[in-house]
């Protein structure tokens, strides 16, 4: 396969897709087209874990999620952050920024 | 509770999952077919972007809280199923599961009884037994409830009033000293009939030193100790229900006990049952009681010692000071009795703990008896499951290919071992209900059993749970465990021959079985003898045609000499009853396992610094002719050993061997206290007392030169003596109707209720030792009947090829066998190492009886190759050209 994508990082997912709903409510095919287009096909999201990491989210009330129809026309189940799904965002973005920036240091002074 | 609401809207809640990947297929379905692909390519290019359908489904409900509950049902209705369809397999993990559980609750709730429950009362740890040990005594002793042991010294629970008043004195301070003495047997009448109760006589402070309050009414107080008193009776709540129907009236009514009259002044709660563990008394009189037995003796006598003594610690003393106080008590007060003597303080939060030891050590052995029996239970069921799930092999594994999870799969197999626990387990505390009285009758040794409050308590309920949960991981984990490791590939690739592998674990598990079925079985043949060595006993006298009954018309108001005109008048009478050979008294009933020593001196003879003392008993002088044993030396007594004439005894065998070795015995003269008595006749050994025990030298007193409130009526029948008991009870009544006449029985059933611990436990070892063989047995059969099936197309290919069924046959029972010797070669020393501790339950035969040991052996052989020999003949039985078309 394609060596040049990296796989997710273990329980990242779950913070980019948080990433994705907080800018308004969507469903869940166009949660995984969203990921693949912002990372420029860069990452490689398993689509059978995406689902299972949704309905985590919204059994833990991070997310909401109700029927609409899509643009195609369909009834659609589309996502919505809540306000504990927007605090947990912000919780998560800090503990990213603090892990990538320690990686990142220990990876200059390595070098 | 949203999972609990979910759980009803799963419905939809698959339908929308449904709903929201087929979305999504379709969604990229669309978009395949906008990038140029092919309707037919671009759905498949979707469904293998997104994967499996089902696992995606399987892994969003988990996500969902309320999951494992859905999981729960599915795997509970499955289990029930699975269950269903394997009636024999049930039925057999259940019953033994129920039995194994059923003996463990019913042993457990008497141990919760006996060995982990205090006195009812606030605070027991700060209660205290006293006691005393001495070099040498010299006292009329009256055991109570039992003695302490201390090495090298006498030591004893009771004391004379005196010296308890004293004590209650001296460490007043630093505790509240209370006194106790129990009685047997007296005759009280409330509302209705005579009739035989038991109680205690207590110390004015008894009550408050407990820490007991009254149920109704009010306790006895100090006030009650004064002479002047009217007498007060404090009843038990049992009493109460029986007499009075627990009708709250009954306080400040009038109870007669021995012909006294006595205002009742309160009940007891239901929980306090005294303070003698296995004692229930239903009257509480005052210590200071007149009229309640010691027969002919004055309470206040201080030679007599009979008031056990407990006390309730006061904050800030310790044992120590107490044991210092109680010392020096003793040195001042009871030099007289005892040399060098000193108090002896135990814990008192169980009352007088001494008496339990013997139960303790019963109780330890049946402790170790069904847990030996749930053990197997579990490892056989736990081998059954193991053999199943390797038949299911096949099923698990293709539910593992359809997606199911390890965790999922083990979880399942879980919940199948659970239901069969809750099942047993259901069953078990059914039969713990009848168990636990079977128990308590082991334990008394009487079909009355003990006076225990065993109500199935939170306790041993949670006990039962527990250890049926026990079962559950014990019996269920290991099969779960390999189901779950195991890869579906190599199943659903291979069936057919080697597919299934061989049971490893299996055969560690029957091995197990067997060594503990050997355990069991020489332990239930160790009894078996034990029995049958006590049936054989001779005890020197002929015990058939014997009738006996006790009456004590002590209690009913006689006094001397009208008691020896009842006895004289009550033998009379019986020996005109037609089928009556000959009537007689003794004072200790035959058989009926209490004694009475006496210490003594012979005058011109050192003692040697032994302790003189014998056994006594009076008798009257139709006894020896009636009972069967005979005068070997001097003469019988006659009618004329009466008051005014010489004194006289007679003395056994023994007696005569062990302080009047070398010596002509009749004419000699001995000293019991001040008087003295001279013999006249020597009689023949006979175990008069206890058929276990070694004969004691006994010494005989004539009834009328001896007085006795109370005796033992012995008569000798020419028929059978149960057809003439009625009579013999309607002429003992008609001899003064206020005299109850006590239980009539022949000496035969006397001697078997002797030996009832023994029988029972003989019944009881032989019936879990039958059942754990069984168990053993379908065990060795299951294993085997598994590899026979696994190895039919083998053996259908070597039969083939001309093998003829010995060479079949042969590797087969060559394995049972090395099973049944590893399980009997672990299993040996095991038994060595446990029958020891069961030595002093043995009687007539050692815990290594060689006989014993090989019979269980054999037996356990002849188990194995049965239960192996119906697998082996199927074996044989296989049709090569079938076994072939298997494949």
């Amino acid at each position: 396969m394609d060596a040049d994508k990296s796989d997710l990082l273990q329980g990242t997912l779950d913070m980019l897709i948080l990433k994705v709903v907080a800018m308004g409510p969507i469903h869940g095919y166009a949660i995984s087209k969203r990921i693949a287009q912002i990372s420029k096909d860069m990452l490689r999201i398993q689509q059978g874990s995406l689902y299972p990491a949704l309905h985590r989210l919204e059994n833990r009330k991070w997310l909401t999620a109700d029927w609409r129809e899509a643009d195609s026309g369909r009834e659609a189940k589309f996502y919505t952050l809540t306000a504990a799904g927007k605090k947990q965002l912000e919780v998560e973005e800090l503990d990213w920024e603090r892990l990538s920036t320690a990686i990142g240091l220990v990876m200059r002074t390595v070098q | 509770m949203s999972w609990l609401f979910d759980l009803f809207r799963r419905k939809s809640h698959e339908q929308r999952l449904d709903s929201e990947l087929r979305f999504h297929l379709e969604q990229q379905t669309t978009d395949n077919i906008a990038a140029g692909m092919s309707p037919e390519v671009a759905r498949r290019e979707a469904a293998i972007d997104l994967g499996g359908l089902e696992q995606i489904k399987e892994e969003c409900r988990d996500e969902r809280s309320g999951v494992w509950l859905g999981h729960l049902s599915q795997d509970l209705r499955f289990g029930l199923r699975m269950l269903r369809k394997n009636p024999t397999f049930t039925t057999i993990a259940v019953l033994s599961l129920a039995l194994g559980i059923g003996a463990a609750t019913s042993v457990f709730s008497m141990v919760d009884a006996i060995l982990l429950g205090s006195l009812p009362v606030p605070n027991p740890q700060d209660l205290r037994v006293i006691c005393w040990s001495g070099s040498d005594t010299r006292m009329m002793y009256i055991t109570l409830t039992g003695d302490p042991v201390v090495p090298g010294r006498r030591a004893g629970g009771s004391f004379s009033k005196d010296v308890f008043l004293a004590l209650r004195k001296q460490c007043a301070p630093l505790a509240d000293i209370f006194g106790y003495s129990p009685f047997f047997g007296g005759v009280a009448r409330a509302r209705g009939l005579p009739a035989r109760a038991d109680g205690l006589m207590v110390s004015g402070n008894f009550f408050s030193g407990l820490g007991v309050h009254p149920l109704v009414g009010s306790l006895l107080g100090p006030e009650d100790e004064s002479a002047g008193s009217i007498p007060r009776v404090v009843i038990s709540y049992r009493w109460w229900k029986q007499e009075f129907a627990l009708d709250p009236g009954a306080i400040g009514q009038q109870v007669t006990l021995n012909g006294n009259n006595y205002s009742i002044a309160g009940v007891l709660p239901q929980k306090f049952s005294g303070v003698c563990p296995g004692d229930v008394p239903d009257l509480y009189v005052s210590l200071s009681d007149k009229s309640l037995p010691m027969p002919g003796l004055p309470k206040d006598l201080p030679a007599l010692w009979w008031v056990a003594v407990m006390g309730r610690m006061k904050t800030g003393a310790s044992t120590a000071q107490l044991q210092a106080v109680a010392d020096v008590t003793l040195a001042t007060q009871a030099d007289k009795f005892i040399s060098k003597p000193s108090a002896y303080i135990a814990d008192g939060r169980d009352g007088p703990f001494w008496k339990l030891g013997a139960y303790r050590s019963q109780l330890q052995l049946l402790m170790a008896v069904v847990g030996m029996v749930l053990l197997v239970a579990c490892l056989n069921i736990g081998g059954l499951l193991l053999a199943r799930g390797s038949a299911r092999h096949h099923e698990l594994s293709m539910r593992k290919a359809l997606g199911a999870n390890r965790q999922r799969i083990a979880t399942q197999l879980l919940t199948e071992s659970a239901l069969i626990s809750v099942f047993g387990g259901g069953l078990g505390i059914l039969a713990a209900l009848w168990g636990r009285l079977v128990v308590s009758r082991l334990l008394a040794g009487s079909p009355e059993g003990l006076h225990y409050d065993t109500t199935l308590d939170a306790k041993v309920l949670g006990f039962a749970l527990a250890v049926t949960l026990l079962t559950v991981f014990f019996a269920g984990l290991l099969p779960a465990l390999k189901a779950a490791k195991m890869n579906p590939q190599d199943s659903l690739w291979q069936r057919g021959g080697g597919g299934t592998p061989p049971l490893r674990a299996g055969q560690f598990l029957v091995a197990a079985q067997i060594a503990l079925s050997l355990v069991l079985v020489t332990g239930a043949g160790l009894y078996f003898r034990t029995l049958v060595n006590l049936v054989s006993i001779e005890p020197g006298f002929a015990m058939d045609h014997l009738l006996s009954f006790e009456v004590n018309p002590g209690d009913s108001g006689y006094q001397n000499p009208r008691t020896i005109a009842y006895f004289n008048e009550i033998q009379r009478a019986l020996s005109t009853v037609p089928g009556v050979k000959s009537a007689a008294l003794v004072s200790n009933p035959l058989l009926g396992n209490w004694l009475q020593d006496e210490g003594f001196t012979i005058p011109d003879r050192p003692s040697g610094g032994q302790n003189q003392a014998s056994t006594i008993l009076t008798v009257s002088e139709t006894f020896f002719g009636t009972i069967g044993i005979p005068i070997i030396d001097g003469r019988d007594f006659r009618a004329g050993d009466a008051d005014g004439a010489p004194k006289v005894i007679i003395v056994n065998e023994s007696f005569v061997r062990k302080f009047l070795a070398g010596v002509i015995p009749v004419g000699r003269t001995i000293k019991f206290g001040d008087t003295v008595w001279q013999i006249v006749g020597v009689c023949r050994d006979s175990k008069c007392f206890d058929i276990r025990r070694e004969i004691d030298s006994t010494t005989y007193f004539p009834y009328r030169q001896n007085p006795i409130g109370s005796a033992s009526i012995t008569v000798r029948t020419l028929v059978s003596p149960l057809s003439v008991a009625k009579a013999v009870q309607r002429v003992a009544t008609a001899v003064d109707p206020n005299v109850p006449v006590g239980d009539i029985s022949t000496e035969e059933q006397m001697r078997d209720r002797d030996i009832t611990p023994e029988r029972m436990l003989a019944s009881c070892c032989t019936l879990l030792a039958a059942f754990v063989m069984l168990l053993s047995s379908i065990g060795l059969f299951g294993l085997m009947a598994y590899d026979v099936a696994r190895r039919t197309s083998e053996f259908g290919v070597r039969m083939a090829l001309g093998a003829t069924p010995l060479h079949i046959i042969q590797p087969i029972l060559k394995r049972a066998l090395a099973l049944a010797s590893i399980g009997l070669a672990v299993g040996l020393p095991l038994t060595l190492v446990l029958t020891r501790l069961i030595r002093s339950n043995l009687y007539g035969v050692t815990p290594f009886d060689p006989g014993t040991i090989c019979v269980a052996v054999a037996l356990l052989l002849a188990v194995v190759l049965v239960a192996a020999w119906i697998p082996v003949r199927r074996a044989t039985k296989i049709d090569p050209m079938v076994a072939l078309r298997c494949e």
